[in-house]
């Protein structure tokens, strides 16, 4: 029975790879090169969205996440923190819908060549979805820095205001790195959100007002028509569907290190 | 013997002590109002689809099937589905992840290997759902030739919240005191009895809360059940019997996912209520299990 449990896990992560492998590698060769060529405007895609929701999440969850665990009452703390959680796990669809019928019209009203899908809208919603993710993580982070090191400095003489910018921010710098990188990989992994408001319109492309096309919402088009398994389509979603693991994985391991070395630090 | 100051270096040191005074009470503003800024953003966002959608929501809106094209009636169907998705990606997820966490916390070790399986899991846990779709596409749906139905969607949001479930078992495994599990060993019971009748128990609402909160947001995930599970709309009953589970299942991610490409066939008043029964549904499941946890939390502080 116990077996079980780690075959399970292994099995994941054995198929789980070699399935891609063989998938985007052995099959494909022909057009490979065509594809990868032809994956540009997507990767495109998903930066510009990606690149607009970390503009606005992470200097406001960092900031929100300072008075936090800085400045709040720890009774107004306890109430925000669990919200935050839960806020987290509003389905992304929901975003999606909010992005097509408020903001789009509303930037439209303000820049009038906006188109009605279009990268902006897309990255605007993408970034206060994953608000409440970089809040509640730059929190933990902040929260991990000891606190003999805050009372140091305060019995130097620095205001809070010197503390929080010159000693509790640099020592928890790691941890909020790895917030940001976990928060932009799912800001890249945002399937709904962007299908509905950005638009399918592959397009190399950095004007925001334009209608684009990310990675995942290429993988839901094709995949909404009965693609036939073994075409050539079938098997872009792959292709794909690799790259995307690939930037995701690379970055959630990236954020693994910068935690194991911030951690090492303090222990 | 005293340190003698001069009057113009005092009122210099003063002047500049007011000033950091006054730049850190300008940035604690600033602070506050990025905090403000976030909470008014996120809220006026669950606030808006709130308002647009509660009036819509009323018990015929819940139970009734879709009628003339989904232009009135119901959203009952992509309920019943919705939820019929979740306990069964429960059903599947529960063994395996608890055994998995078992495994991890108990016998496991601190090989090289073991963590490397263990960096994986946070990896996995953090991977996009549609990367999970795909796979789910390509084995489930295709090599195990389950074709798109209710049970290649089950294995598939198993399979994602599986990491998750992992994760939050071992934890709780390892958040029970170490004197109860020696107090079992020391009375004769063996691994195997003090794990079953120790161990467990005490982790059970932890378990419990990984496994609701990892399905919670699974049954939220749009992009696996499009690529594995989903119909667009169900207008028919629902037959209890194994063939339902070879069939494809309308629910609620989907159900939305499609209304936009209707074109504004579907009214907005209809879009914005079933976002509303949807968010409604997976926070409520959520806080649940934090108002659970919270609860365990504190009653081990007590104890």
């Amino acid at each position: 029975m116990f077996i079980l449990g780690t075959e399970t896990v292994r099995f994941f992560q054995l198929s789980g790879v070699s399935v891609w492998d063989f998938l985007t590698g052995t099959k494909w060769t022909p057009t490979f090169a065509d594809a990868h060529f032809g994956i540009l405007p997507l990767v495109a895609g998903t930066a510009l969205i990606t690149v607009g929701a970390a503009v606005i999440a992470l200097p406001l969850g960092l900031a929100a996440a300072v008075f936090l665990s800085e400045y709040a009452d720890p009774r107004l703390r306890r109430i925000l923190k669990p919200v935050l959680e839960v806020l987290a796990g509003v389905p992304t669809v929901v975003y999606g819908f909010f992005a097509l019928l408020h903001i789009t019209p509303l930037l439209r009203s303000i820049f009038p060549d906006v188109q009605v899908f279009n990268a902006a809208s897309g990255a605007i919603v993408v970034g206060v979805m994953i608000l409440p993710l970089v809040t509640s993580l730059c929190d933990d982070a902040l929260n991990a820095v000891p606190r003999a090191l805050r009372e140091g400095g305060l019995a130097m003489g620095s205001t809070s205001y010197e503390v929080t910018r010159q000693i509790v921010i640099p020592a928890g710098l790691s941890g909020i790195m790895a917030a940001f990188i976990l928060a932009v990989s799912r800001a890249v992994g945002e399937t709904m959100a962007v299908t509905l408001a950005a638009g399918s319109t592959p397009k190399l492309t950095w004007n925001p007002t334009e209608s684009i096309q990310t990675m995942t919402a290429y993988i839901v088009q094709i995949s909404k028509g009965d693609t036939p398994a073994g075409s050539r389509e079938y098997l872009t979603l792959f292709a794909v569907g690799a790259v995307l693991f690939a930037i995701t994985f690379g970055l959630n391991i990236l954020a693994k290190v910068l935690v194991k070395r911030y951690r090492m630090v303090y222990s | 013997m005293a340190t003698v100051i001069d009057k113009a270096k005092r009122e210099g040191l003063e002047a500049r002590d007011a000033q950091r005074a006054r730049s850190s009470r300008r940035y604690l503003g600033l602070l506050t109002g990025a905090a403000v800024v976030t909470f008014l953003l996120i809220v006026g966002i669950i606030g808006t689809i709130l308002i647009k959608g509660l009036p819509s929501i009323n018990w015929a809106f819940l139970s009734d099937l879709p009628r003339e094209g989904m232009t009135a009636g119901g959203i009952w169907p992509m309920i019943r589905g919705s939820l019929l998705l979740m306990f069964g990606t429960m059903l599947v997820v529960l063994p395996v992840g608890v055994l998995g966490g078992i495994y991890m916390a108990e016998y496991a070790g601190e090989s090289r290997f073991v963590g490397l399986i263990r960096s994986s899991l946070v990896s996995l846990a953090a991977t996009p759902s549609i990367v999970y779709g795909l796979f789910g596409l390509a084995v489930f749906v295709l090599a195990w030739k389950l074709g798109t139905s209710l049970m290649a969607g089950w294995l598939t949001l198993a399979l994602f919240s599986l990491p998750v479930v992992i994760i939050t078992t071992e934890s709780a495994i390892r958040a029970v005191p170490e004197s109860l599990v020696e107090g079992g060993l020391a009375l004769g019971l063996s691994k195997g009895q003090t794990i079953r009748k120790i161990v467990l128990p005490n982790a059970a609402s932890g378990i419990a809360t990984g496994i609701v909160l990892s399905t919670g947001r699974a049954a939220g995930e749009a992009p696996p059940i499009l690529l594995t599970a989903g119909i667009y709309y169900s207008t028919g009953q629902l037959e209890m019997n194994l063939e339902t589970l070879r069939k494809p299942v309308a629910n609620l991610p989907y159900h939305l996912a499609e209304g936009y490409r209707q074109g504004g066939v579907i009214p907005e008043s209809i879009i914005w209520g079933t976002c509303v029964v949807l968010m409604g549904l997976v926070l409520l499941i959520n806080l649940g299990a934090i108002l659970v946890r919270a609860r365990s939390r504190a009653r081990s502080l007590q104890s």
